[in-house]
């Protein structure tokens, strides 16, 4: 009887403790997880529209929002405001950021090669790098115009740079000779505005020693020690939505428009098509079928070197300091 | 194939073969010049409605370009102050029904020196107009297109259109003009900033919803960068350009018409519509002075839908009138055919020898009416000549009837009776005679003139049938009578006394070859008289063959001459005398050879020891008839042969 | 049958082809009365195609010369062929007939 009625106590008393327990983690994984994207919705966030939209991140036990981005957000602001956990950002912005402080780490990244191109038409005479001494080149600001500058210092070219905020316009209608464009977005919109490919001259980037990749998964590194487990189950379940993503292109390409639609955004079918496209070509380069989430060293390396040469930082944070591989895909 | 069809199948097939084919000609050379014309005229009306829809744009275009390029030249001129400034702006958007808002927006420092923006703005909201600046540096209006892009082109331009920002719903384009300044060092001028107007384009909507482009045709607007402005589709609008459309539906020729439109051509094609799946009629043609363009769009069904119905109404027509002229066909034909196969129909029944049906009853004075009436005289004609033929016919058989009572007549005179004198076995006698035709002209005859003579006779009438015949039977008559009276006469007496009474009344010139001989059965001795005829052949006791050559006179009946001697030899019991015709030696075979008289001869020497007259006949018959074999009996075949045995023994 | 005739001098040639008999005599008596008739009495006669005379064509023959002979004419026959001469001989009717060797012989006789 006496040792019973310890049973009696102890069970529950043992219950409570557990479940305690459990519950510290459970609370932890139930709470809703958000992640900032770094522009309006769009195909180049459709991994993560899909995976929310076919509940694999409710799968992989995560509550997650989207916090549509655009250019009245700051990404960053969100993410070391801790308004969102996870945030999408460029490996040279990144990089940026971290050399200037901010313990932010790269938990995967995504895009494997630059889509960063500058585009000039034929018929202005621009067909090599030379050709470009002396014409009107636009960049847009911040994080776009780095790689570009150091293009042109490493080509030793004398250019006229105009600075450009709104689009292509300016370049369609001669403003510019030159202009920059993401592979999968405006340089699409220029092929349909009326130019065939073989009207134009492209710098790809990536062809001329530039070849640093772009999207990737961020957080901060005390979210990262905070939750391993969350970050790790949420860049897998994102990469499961981009497999989907792929997969089943239409569907998705649906759930994007959806998205779209309801930011207001005009969606354009043919415009998202080829975006989803190219992120396909620039997530699983070369006719790869597998994922691969890891950061190479050479690639931050050469994030960090344009950032020193161009003055913008003076040195870069370690590479164990900025990258954690997270996740199955992380393998090397 | 058709050979053998009835006649109106064979007109159907050719009448109708012909018709539809000529039909079918008229029709496609009709329908071909017909939708020629059609689509040549659709194409003029749409390149029409186009130039007028487009110039009805530019008119409003145009004008209002004037405005900001007025007062461009205006502030060339120089430093404007604050207030006069805004006065322009405004009085612009005031004055202006077509300008929504309006700005003069400076370079930085351009205006005031320390300030990197100012640009007044005005707008229209609602009755008022509004004023307003665009100097929020997070709009930083510099960097703009409707800045930066006639900036950097030194030129006027329109923009792209967009969404007024604060209504949501309404297209607008913004005309940008840039400005100069002149440099107060120098001559030049230098860019000191943009004047622009706001205008709504809901006009043009407006204008494009007007159009009447047929019942199913349509009309699009595109802007610079082809971009849908105007379009059916409202989710396209603002939204989609026709190269998107290209790029979707893989069309090549669509992208190709972006091109073509974006880079201001006008032009004309059919194409495939991507949105309808149908073929359709498209003219473009660009706004010059926005950089904009339009297409009038219009299916090519809905042109040709009334010559579709026309060509199917034309079909079920044609198709009636084929089936109608198979009818008329068949009516014709029916009654072409009707008294052709009446006119059978009587014929195989005449043709069964119903020479008297009747003919089908034709009144018409056509081919078939003549054809009748041909008939008609030929089953006359036909009718009468079975007549006759019946009638001559009957005579025939009359005649022949008479010709075999005549040849039973004549055969009845020739005696016929073997042996004749069966109780005297002094003599035997044996004969043929087989005439040519039914009655003929040879003859024999042999009776006894007392107990000891034999008489014996044979002749041949010049000619065959009835009047060699009847010759013969004044002949033999005239033998026997002569005979009887002339008793004890010679054989050339009689015969002298034959030819007198044979040469009286004989116009005809007929004559008779005649051999008679008086045979002295008791003795042996033999008399014989030959006017003309073949010589007889002995067979004497010793099997010699010997012929009685001798000719004592013309054939009777020739001419009156002078008398007929008489021949004499002397017989041995044993001794046949062979009488016969030239029915014998001119027996033809099919080859028309003669048997001759060695082929006789040959035959008689094989029956040299044969005493039986009979034999002897029939020897002689058998080789002739074994040489003219199949040929046809060309004269009378007679022969007579006597047995002389002698030794009389009278057998009471 | 066939019968020719031509005139050589004051004579009249028949030339008969063939053979003489039945079927043809009557064919020879119509044509040979008919030139009778019409005035030739002086006719010699080309025996040299007679091929074959039967009794019918004696007939005929014989009825020709007696018709020749009451009209005051000449009858002639020549170039007869030896089997046709030998029925002529039996029935003695080369004794009846002037029949001589070939045409010289016969314009000669009827001098």
């Amino acid at each position: 009887m006496p040792l019973k009625t310890k049973q009696n106590l102890l069970i529950p008393i043992v219950w409570f403790c557990c479940s305690f327990l459990l519950n510290a983690q459970s609370f932890t994984v139930n709470k809703p997880i958000k992640l900032v994207l770094h522009w309006v919705p769009q195909a180049q966030f459709a991994g993560y529209y899909v995976a929310l939209e076919k509940g694999i991140y409710q799968k992989f036990g995560l509550d997650l929002r989207i916090i549509t981005g655009g250019p009245n957000v700051s990404v960053n602001d969100c993410v070391t405001s801790g308004r969102a956990e996870f945030g999408t950002y460029f490996l040279l912005n990144a990089t940026k950021l971290a050399a200037q402080g901010i313990p932010l780490i790269n938990i995967a990244q995504l895009s494997r090669r630059s889509a960063l191109i500058l585009v000039a038409k034929k018929s202005s005479g621009i067909l090599k790098p030379d050709d470009l001494n002396d014409r009107k080149i636009g960049l847009y600001q911040e994080e776009f115009s780095d790689i570009p500058l150091a293009f042109i210092k490493n080509n030793s070219l004398d250019v006229n740079i105009i600075p450009i905020a709104t689009g292509i316009h300016i370049f369609l209608h001669g403003g510019t000779d030159v202009t920059n464009v993401m592979w999968y977005n405006e340089y699409h919109t220029i092929l349909n505005c009326g130019y065939n490919p073989d009207e134009l001259t492209t710098f790809y980037m990536s062809d001329y020693g530039f070849n640093v990749p772009e999207d990737g998964i961020y957080c901060l590194r005390s979210t990262y020690d905070a939750n391993p487990e969350v970050c790790k189950r949420f860049v897998e379940a994102t990469m499961e939505g981009w497999r989907y993503a792929f997969d089943h292109p239409v569907e998705a390409l649906n759930i994007v428009i959806g998205e779209m639609k309801e930011a207001h955004i005009p969606a354009n079918l043919a415009h998202q098509q080829w975006m989803l496209a190219r992120m396909q070509d620039i997530i699983l380069p070369n006719g790869q079928t597998e994922f691969t989430t890891y950061l190479t060293p050479d690639a931050y390396e050469m994030s960090g070197k344009i950032l020193i040469e161009n003055g913008s930082v003076k040195t870069v944070t370690s590479f164990e300091n900025f990258y954690v591989p997270v996740g199955k895909y992380a393998e090397k | 194939m058709l050979r053998n069809r009835t006649l109106r199948f064979k007109l159907s097939a050719y009448i109708l073969t012909g018709t539809i084919l000529v039909m079918t000609v008229l029709f496609f050379y009709y329908y071909s010049v017909s939708r020629k014309l059609i689509l040549e005229s659709a194409r003029k009306n749409a390149q029409h409605l186009t130039m007028e829809t487009v110039n009805s744009i530019e008119n409003v275009f145009r004008p209002s370009a004037k405005i900001p390029e007025n007062l461009a030249f205006v502030l060339d001129n120089g430093i404007f102050d604050e207030d006069k400034l805004h006065c322009l702006v405004e009085t612009i958007v005031k004055k202006n029904s077509e300008v929504f808002g309006s700005t003069v927006a400076f370079e930085p420092g351009a205006f005031f020196p320390d300030q990197q923006r100012y640009a007044p703005y005005y707008f229209k909201n609602g009755e008022q107009v509004v004023e307003s600046d665009l100097n929020d540096p997070a709009y930083n209006y510099h960097l703009q297109d409707w800045y930066q892009i006639p900036k950097e082109l030194d030129k006027p331009i329109w923009s792209e259109p967009y969404f007024d920002e604060g209504g949501g719903d309404v297209i607008m384009a913004t005309y940008s003009v840039p400005f100069y300044w002149p440099v107060l060092e120098n001559r030049e001028t230098e860019f000191r900033g943009i004047i622009t107007i706001d205008i709504s384009l809901v006009w043009l909507t407006q204008v494009f919803n007007n159009l009447s482009i047929y019942e199913t045709g349509y009309g699009f607007l595109l802007s610079q960068s082809g971009k849908y402005l105007v379009h059916p589709n409202p989710d396209d609008i603002m939204n989609t350009s026709i190269f998107d459309i290209a790029e979707l539906h893989r069309d090549q020729k669509i992208r190709d018409l972006g091109r073509k439109m974006v880079r201001g051509e006008t032009g004309f094609m059919t194409i495939v519509d991507p949105f309808s799946g149908k073929e359709v009629f498209l003219h473009f043609a660009p706004f010059p002075s926005s950089g904009y363009s339009m297409g009038i769009v219009i299916p090519v069904d809905e042109l040709l839908a009334d010559l579709s119905h026309l060509n199917r109404n034309i079909g079920i027509i044609g198709v009636l009138g084929i089936l109608a002229l198979f009818g008329v066909i068949s009516l014709i034909s029916g009654r072409i055919t009707e008294p052709i196969r009446r006119l059978s129909g009587a014929t195989t029944l005449i043709g069964q020898g119903d020479f008297n049906a009747a003919l089908p009853k034709i009144d018409t004075n056509d081919e078939i009416g003549q054809l009748m009436h041909s008939f008609e005289k030929m089953q006359i004609a036909l009718a009468e000549y079975i007549e006759n033929l019946k009638r001559t016919t009957a005579d025939k058989e009359k005649i022949e009837g008479e010709l075999r009572i005549a040849h039973d007549i004549q055969m009845s005179i020739i005696p016929r009776t073997f042996p004749p004198f069966p109780d005297r076995s002094d003599v035997d006698i044996y004969g043929i005679l087989e005439s040519a035709k039914a009655v003929g002209g040879d003859l024999y005859d042999f009776f006894l003139l007392d107990e000891d003579r034999l008489g014996a006779a044979i002749g041949d009438v010049s000619g065959k049938g009835v009047p060699a015949s009847l010759f013969m039977a004044v002949t033999r008559t005239l033998l026997r009578a002569k005979s009887m009276n002339m008793k004890n006469a010679s054989p050339g007496k009689i015969v002298t006394s034959m030819d007198i009474d044979l040469c009286t009344e004989n116009d005809a010139s007929m004559f008779v070859t005649f051999f008679y001989f008086i045979l002295n059965l008791k003795t042996g001795e033999l008399e014989y008289c030959n006017a003309g005829h073949n010589p007889p052949f002995v067979l004497d006791e010793n099997s010699k063959i010997t012929a009685l050559d001798t000719v004592h006179g013309f054939p009777l009946g020739v001419m009156e001459a002078e008398p007929y001697q008489t021949g004499k030899i002397m017989i041995k019991p044993g001794t046949r005398i062979v009488l016969y015709t030239d029915g014998v030696t001119e027996a033809e075979n099919e080859a028309r050879e003669l048997f001759k008289e060695k082929r006789l001869l040959d035959t008689l020497k094989l029956m040299k020891d044969v005493q039986d007259p009979k034999e002897i006949t029939l020897a002689v018959k058998s080789a002739v008839k074994g040489f003219t074999l199949e040929a046809e009996q060309s004269d009378d075949l007679t022969m007579l042969v006597i047995t002389y045995l002698g030794g009389n023994f009278n057998q009471e | 049958m066939e019968l020719k005739s031509y005139q050589e001098n004051k004579a009249t040639v028949i030339e008969i082809i063939g053979s003489l008999d039945t079927m043809t005599a009557p064919e020879f008596e119509k044509q040979v009365t008919e030139m009778i008739d019409s005035g030739s009495n002086i006719i010699i006669s080309d025996c040299n195609h007679l091929d074959y005379i039967s009794s019918s064509g004696l007939r005929v023959l014989l009825m020709t010369l007696k018709n020749i002979t009451n009209k005051g004419g000449k009858f002639v026959l020549f170039g007869m062929q030896e089997s046709v001469f030998e029925v002529f001989k039996i029935c003695r009717f080369d004794n009846l007939f002037t029949i001589v060797a070939d045409k010289a012989a016969a314009m000669q006789s009827i001098e």
